[in-house]
């Protein structure tokens, strides 16, 4: 980026190499839609490419293209009005599938399904600060300071967020096993 | 399932076709309306009387002041437009304390010398609190348009710590202009403009300094 930032035009292919599959994952994970997915990474590396003044030499480049494609996606998020974070547990499903063993039984691949779907349910209903910082951590692959950047708060406040989302979603599953056990016994 | 490569053909060719300013443009860019911003705050203040209207007041007076109140906004300064190395800049939370804080800062400091010298006449504070916001319209509406859609996590709040440190260099000028200490004339002559400023800047980076969604780009057949 900074090669690009100094007028080196072909340096922008480098950045798209590095960033676009991390951003398409992003999106994806938001949208359950390619084409708007593939939308968002286009208008955030545009963003980018336009800001390149902006870049301050020898930065992470990664938090700074995550806090735009973030702030886009709240920004189409609100154009559309439609609630189209991990939309259906079906989608989401579908989308965490590459996830489960394809050599695990049909019970286990199946229950597998399930519990990534009620995840997907409960990860929606989460506040969307709690919600991306456990995403950027679990699921981009961001180290903490790298989330923090992009939340803008401090490292601490992006741990405890995770947390509440660890232990949202560890209560859900824990009732969801107490409820199967039951219906196995009866 | 569209083609990987198409989007980046597509993410690349639109790159090409859209003009960016390189670092060393935005530079130029910078100091050409920063020094803009300078000289017509520097002529407004000539053209209004200059030093020689607070001549009332003990020149080494006016010197303290102004001398507290100049590092006072160049810290101001660096917390609200220094990025250290990163390119996302000071926390938000960081930022809204820096423009909250900078108007109870000035009144204290400027407070503080009330008593110390006769004030020779009274004024509402009306002719500071207008000279103070023309003189901050230049340099905030400079930086909106150098920053345009580039704050992507709190641009209300980039907006109003830029907006309060315009408020506050132009407050310096106006205060090295005005003889007045006293609390009233203080409050709306010259606390008044900064939060004027200030919750102008925030509306305005609000609306400029964020990344919008542009219209959707083409997308082959």
């Amino acid at each position: 980026m900074d090669r690009h930032a100094d007028g080196d035009d072909q340096a922008f292919r480098s950045v798209y190499d590095l960033l676009a599959p991390k951003l398409l994952g992003f999106f994806l994970r938001q949208t359950r839609d390619r084409a708007r997915a593939e939308d968002l990474v286009q208008q955030t590396l545009l963003q980018m490419h336009a800001a390149r003044h902006t870049f301050v030499r020898g930065s992470d480049v990664v938090p700074w293209a995550f806090a735009i494609g973030r702030r886009l996606g709240i920004d189409a998020h609100r154009r559309t009005r439609k609630e189209t974070l991990f939309a259906t547990a079906e989608g989401e499903a579908d989308a965490r599938d590459g996830r489960v063993s394809r050599d695990s039984g049909p019970e286990d691949f199946a229950v597998a399904t399930q519990t990534a779907a009620r995840v997907s349910v409960e990860l929606a209903r989460l506040p969307e600060p709690q919600r991306t910082a456990y995403q950027l951590i679990r699921e981009d692959g961001l180290s903490v300071a790298q989330a923090a950047e992009v939340l803008g708060v401090t490292e601490t406040a992006v741990k405890l967020r995770a947390h509440r989302v660890y232990e949202a979603l560890r209560s859900v599953l824990a009732a969801d096993d107490r409820a199967g056990a039951k219906g196995s016994r009866a | 399932m569209n083609d990987p490569i198409d989007l980046r053909a597509r993410v690349l060719a639109a790159a090409a076709s859209t003009p960016a300013p390189t670092r060393a443009e935005g530079r130029r860019r910078a100091l050409a309306l920063a020094s803009t911003s300078v000289v017509v705050a520097v002529g407004l203040f000539e053209s209004i009387g200059g030093l020689a209207h607070s001549s009332g007041r003990p020149l080494h007076l006016t010197f303290a002041i102004a001398a507290g109140w100049a590092a006072s906004s160049a810290l101001l300064t660096w917390v609200a437009l220094g990025r250290g190395r990163s390119t996302l800049g000071r926390r938000p939370g960081v930022l809204a304390a820096a423009a909250l804080l900078a108007p109870a800062a000035m009144f204290v400091w400027l407070h503080a010398f009330y008593g110390t010298f006769a004030e020779p006449f009274s004024r509402f504070g009306w002719r500071c609190l207008g000279y103070t916001i023309a003189m901050s319209v230049l340099p905030l509406g400079s930086f909106l348009a150098l920053r345009r859609g580039t704050e992507p996590r709190s641009p209300a709040a980039l907006g109003a710590a830029v907006g309060a440190t315009c408020a506050s260099w132009a407050g310096l000028l106006v205060d090295l202009w005005c003889p007045l200490n006293n609390a009233p004339h203080l409050l709306v002559g010259h606390v008044l403009p900064l939060v004027v400023v200030m919750l102008a800047g925030a509306a305005a980076g609000a609306r400029v300094l964020a990344p919008r969604l542009r219209p959707p780009p083409s997308r082959p057949a």
